[in-house]
């Protein structure tokens, strides 16, 4: 099925103010997927459904307050990103998302370099070398697969919302209220941490 | 003189052109000397482009849509009022 393409947020907010069913359709069908990607980036699989059907309850309760500084779809993926972040309180989750900005300030492990920083363990030539190879190969899907799911819960939303979904940095900023700065550390340690992977795993090969 | 570890820092800001003119040069320079960084920053590209080949369709069936409006539509007709 294709993606679908909603009314512009003129169209679209009035209507859903009015509780328009034919309204709420258009934005579930237009919404309701991204947010699903976007909270499993948060919580996982397990509860990501239950945390969007949350999302979309707490959307309708703050439509009047909705101020229009950004588009809808942003400001619905906040609401999703700051339900997912709540449960993850909530569940007492091991990894706290909120200080997971200082682990990702920790660059590409110091012993692939020597005392100038010069190479100490070079880069491996790679046999699977294009991004089709990469792709095609069922065991290197699984070992991005698998470094994704290990990724903290920040470096995998931006990473995910990136590079997969290729939403703009100023949007992830915003969605996951995190500085541009910090976005950008976050985003560079967990492209890091996949090709890392991707190259632990074509050495061993 | 920018390190070998300094390009590894640096190189997903140079591919998304975050960097500013001179960073951007010195880095040029270093990687046309060195295999092994130009080995990684290519890496790092092919990474990132698999990773946009990942990309899931948002598309949700008519089922899950029926589901969620029936919620919210329950929602409404229960919701407290705000006084």
């Amino acid at each position: 099925m294709a993606n679908y393409n909603p009314p512009s947020d003129d169209e679209l907010i009035p209507q859903l103010l009015k509780n328009d069913e034919i309204a709420y359709r258009q934005a579930v069908r237009a919404y309701h997927g991204m947010m699903i990607h976007l909270a499993r980036s948060i919580v996982g699989d397990a509860i990501a459904d239950e945390v969007a059907q949350e999302a979309w309850v707490a959307v309708l309760r703050a439509l009047p307050k909705f101020e229009r500084r950004s588009s809808l779809k942003t400001w619905i993926m906040r609401i999703v990103s700051n339900c997912a972040k709540s449960r993850l309180r909530h569940e007492s989750r091991t990894v706290n998302y909120g200080t997971a900005i200082e682990e990702a300030t920790a660059m590409l492990s110091s012993n692939h370099f020597d005392e100038h920083g010069h190479w100490a363990t070079p880069p491996s030539v790679w046999h699977a070398d294009t991004p089709e190879a990469l792709v095609s190969s069922t065991e290197l899907q699984h070992c991005i697969n698998n470094t994704l799911d290990s990724l903290p819960p920040l470096q995998k939303s931006v990473i995910t919302l990136r590079d997969i979904q290729g939403l703009d940095m100023e949007s992830i900023c915003k969605v996951l209220d995190v500085s541009e700065s910090n976005g950008r550390v976050l985003l560079h340690r967990a492209r890091s941490q996949v090709r890392e992977a991707i190259d632990q795993h074509q050495r061993v090969q | 003189m920018i390190s070998c570890k300094d390009i590894t820092e640096k190189a997903n800001d140079y591919i998304d052109r975050e960097l500013p003119l001179l960073t951007r040069m010195k880095m040029k320079i270093h990687l046309f000397a060195c295999i092994h960084c130009q080995r990684y920053v290519s890496q790092l590209q092919i990474t990132i482009l698999a990773l946009r080949k990942m990309k899931k369709e948002h598309s949700v069936d008519e089922n899950t849509v029926d589901n969620i409006v029936n919620n919210l539509k329950n929602y409404k007709q229960n919701e407290p009022e705000i006084k």
